[in-house]
């Protein structure tokens, strides 16, 4: 079973996730995905430094060190494209690499200068080490997990404000900017506190990868947060139980796996945004294409005096000389077939008509009212009898009828 | 660890170090100009697993299988982000992100798995080893020269190339790409082939800089560049430049500090990247703030001059301007320390000048009045005449244009106004 110290590993990995999952929706949102990326990378000049000035690993001196540069990295991501010509992009990639690069010249000045022996593990932050977790480390996450999950709790209505129209939330007295410091800093401090146990690359992955699979499920920002933070510990659990059952795989990278995992079955299979329903969606639309055009050949057919016609009479142009939407059409109910013939029935009958009268109402419409080109219009494209309810393709017969007389 | 920077092994770091850079900056002018800063930090994690897998199957340091892997794992990188970004709506930040950091987290696993027992360690991958440039040396034409400079001079010549080969699609592709789309350019083909350039880049630079550089100098040198250039041709210079000035001074700074030749390029190239954003002559910080101080000396002290010149003389010689003419109340000028400060400071201007003498204008400065007022006159004719504004809003625009007409343009408006009336 689960011995002692998994359990404890494991408790910590799941309240990482969760934080990382939170802070990571809501700057998915902003479109700040790869902030937690500059930010973690960011840490190491303030962690040298800190060790410098305290000639000390304490935890203390290490993690106010880290916070500080990882608050001066953000604060100069948002600087730079305000004060210059430099983009968001620019800003970041730059703020990263110099930051991360003047942290290896330190890192480097502290091994050389001798005092390097306790410096030895410094440069273990760029990996972590989640399998030495100490159960105060664990304790430190669950609390800042529920921290968080409070503060946003408390905060969601403004913070969903700033998120999607920070201009609505200045005139309404919501103090956005004090909103955007504290999201800074709250992904700021996720990623100090989780830089110990993950590293800096994999503490961005579980800033980014959670939020960016559960925007796949949802339009909606409270779930999108509890999705994020779910399939953040998700990961968390996921990859720890992975990495205990096999000793030999180290835990972090394993538990970034985890969520790229749920990342691909999130992309696969969500409702609405997975690739497989999209699929489904472009068949079955395609599919009842088809079957107007076909229920529309034959009722030409009928009005033209004959009540059946043989499939292979229907003209190449109609694009519905496929069986396999005849075929469904007849279970439907909505075509008779006898032998090579095949006849409207009349519930297909109506439906056809239905169809046909709407859409010429909607051509009408377009070219007369909204005066669009009538070569334009892809008519195809649109169920349109469903989008214009009966009363509305009154109203347009009306004004069509309107437009005629005057 | 290098003790001269003037001696053969300091010159041989330096240029190695000085290629790399040189070989990114080129290339990081095309990334930034089209907003994709942040996939030289992508690249450089994401190849990762190309490296172990191409160092196990061949199982040699060599540097082409690891070339080759890191070469497909780049281009897998772009795809999957790029198809991600257009046919699944992921977030374009988000995507990189996503395939970049699973990448690195995969690479991690494979050297865990099959590299332990051989020196493949991230650390390698990650600080590079310049320092250790000059140990393995080769002989070419003749002369000893250190191992790691040929893949990083290779680099070099064929970014050098590939720019002026495809100098005119990569300047459509990064300012118009609708333009090279609809002009049946094979932009995908262009695009895909810089990040293959921008892969085969970091790779041959990883073994000798390290990566950290390679994120650095892919985007700092182009920055810089980018602040101070209005075209692609100096852009693409420039950067080049900044880049081989932050090897010069990383090396130097190296040597100074006793550390790591990567880390100090980096920094000194961040130093670089503030003295551009404070000094730049068109858009640095202080520049522009001069400029506007300047211009409000100018402004404050020309209106002190007309001022004082219509209290002295009572009445304006041209005629335009008339002191007892009962005239609208301007809008009270806010007195705040800095607008005191700024009053005080073009009184004090005027005064060592010798423009302004007991409160009454002289000299040159009686001129400089006498142009303003006649401006300002010209102005309220043309405001009322021209643009038929009513006679209360004259004033105030007159006070501010005034000090905004050059002599040409005044010449102008007067020989408008006269044609009018003839």
């Amino acid at each position: 079973m689960i011995s002692p110290n998994t359990l404890v590993i494991l408790l910590g990995t799941t309240a990482l996730g969760t934080c990382c999952g939170i802070i990571g929706a809501l700057m998915l949102l902003r479109r700040r995905a790869l902030l937690a990326d500059a930010i973690a990378h960011s840490t190491l000049p303030g962690i040298c430094i800190a060790f410098l000035l305290a000639n000390s690993r304490s935890v203390v001196a290490l993690g106010t060190g880290a916070l500080v540069s990882a608050l001066v990295a953000a604060a100069l991501v948002a600087w730079l494209p305000r004060v210059s010509r430099i983009r968001k992009d620019a800003a970041t990639a730059c703020v990263l690499g110099v930051m991360f690069g003047a942290g290896i010249a330190l890192v480097g000045l502290i091994q050389r200068s001798g005092s390097g022996g306790s410096a030895a593990g410094l440069d273990g932050l760029l990996l972590g080490r989640t399998a030495g977790m100490l159960r105060s480390e664990a304790l430190i996450f669950g609390c800042a997990a529920i921290v968080m999950s409070l503060i946003v709790f408390a905060l969601r209505k403004e913070l969903l404000v700033s998120c999607f129209d920070p201009r609505f939330g200045t005139s309404s007295r919501i103090p956005t900017r004090s909103i955007d410091l504290l999201q800074t800093s709250l992904l700021a401090v996720t990623i100090v506190i989780a830089l110990p146990a993950v590293g800096v690359v994999l503490t961005a992955a579980l800033v980014v990868i959670p939020a960016a699979s559960a925007r796949f499920w949802t339009d909606r920002f409270d779930s999108l947060l509890r999705i994020s933070a779910l399939l953040g510990a998700g990961s968390g659990i996921l990859g720890t139980l992975i990495s205990t059952s096999h000793p030999d795989l180290p835990a972090g990278p394993v538990i970034v796996l985890s969520a790229t995992g749920f990342f691909a079955v999130s992309l696969l299979l969500a409702p609405r945004r997975g690739l497989l329903s999209r699929h489904l969606l472009a068949r079955s639309r395609s599919r009842k294409r088809t079957i107007r055009h076909l229920l529309d050949a034959i009722l030409d057919a009928q009005l033209q005096g004959q009540m059946q016609i043989a499939i292979a009479q229907i003209p190449e142009s109609a694009h519905c000389t496929d069986l396999r939407s005849i075929e469904y059409s007849v279970q439907s109910g909505w075509v008779r077939r006898e032998g090579d013939l095949i006849s409207l029935t009349e519930t297909g009958r109506i439906r056809a008509t239905r169809a046909r009268k709407a859409l010429e109402i909607w051509r009408e419409w377009l070219t007369s009212e909204a005066s669009i080109d009538r070569d334009l219009i892809d008519l195809d494209e649109v169920e349109i009898e469903k989008i214009l309810s009966p009363e509305l393709i009154d109203t347009l017969q009306r004004s069509i009828d309107e437009r005629e007389r005057s | 660890m290098i003790n001269n920077i003037l001696s053969p092994v300091g010159w041989q770091i330096l240029s190695v170090a000085a290629c790399a850079a040189g070989a990114c900056g080129i290339l990081g002018a095309q990334l930034v100009l089209r907003r994709k800063a942040m996939m030289g930090d992508a690249i450089a994690h994401g190849v990762l697993p190309g490296l172990v897998i191409g160092f196990v199957l061949s199982g040699s340091r060599d540097l082409l299988p690891m070339m080759v892997g890191a070469l497909v794992a780049a281009i897998v990188v772009s795809t999957v982000a790029e198809w991600l970004r257009d046919r699944a709506g992921v977030d374009a930040g988000a995507a990189l992100g996503v395939v970049f950091t699973s990448l690195f987290a995969l690479g991690i696993i494979l050297v865990e798995i099959f590299a332990r027992d051989v020196d493949l360690d991230p650390g390698c991958v990650l600080y590079g080893m310049v320092e250790l440039a000059p140990i393995h040396q080769v002989e070419w034409f003749g002369q000893s020269l250190p191992r790691s400079l040929t893949p990083v001079l290779g680099a070099f010549v064929i970014n050098i190339f590939a720019s002026l080969l495809f100098w005119k699609e990569w300047k459509l592709c990064a300012f118009d790409p609708e333009l090279a789309r609809a002009s049946r350019l094979p932009f995908r083909k262009l695009e895909q082939g810089l990040l293959v350039l921008v892969a085969i880049t970091s790779v041959a630079c990883f073994e000798a800089v390290g990566s950290i550089l390679v994120i650095a100098m892919l985007a700092v040198p182009a920055t810089i560049a980018h602040l101070l250039c209005n075209r692609m041709s100096t852009m693409v210079i420039v950067s080049t430049l900044a880049g081989i000035l932050s090897a010069v001074l990383g090396t130097i700074g190296a040597e100074q500090f006793n550390t790591g030749v990567p880390g100090m390029m980096a920094t000194s190239s961040g130093l670089l990247l503030m003295g551009a954003i404070f000094l730049a002559p068109s858009r640095g910080l202080i520049p522009a703030a001069s400029r506007r101080l300047f211009w409000a000396l100018r402004v404050e002290m020309e209106d002190i001059l007309a001022e004082s010149y219509l209290l002295s003389e009572g009445t304006d010689e041209t005629g335009n301007i008339d002191a007892s003419e009962p005239r609208e109340a301007l809008p009270p000028a806010r007195l705040t320390f800095s607008s005191m400060l700024l009053r005080g400071s073009a009184g004090m201007l005027l005064g060592v000048r010798g423009y302004l003498r007991d409160g009454v204008p002289v000299g040159r400065g009686k001129r400089i009045a006498r142009a303003l007022l006649k401006k300002r006159g010209l102005w309220r004719r043309f405001a009322a005449e021209r643009l038929g504004l009513a006679s209360d809003h004259l004033d105030e625009p007159a006070h501010r244009i005034e000090h905004h007409l050059d002599d040409e343009f005044t010449r102008r408006i007067e020989s408008g106004l006269d044609s009018e009336e003839s």
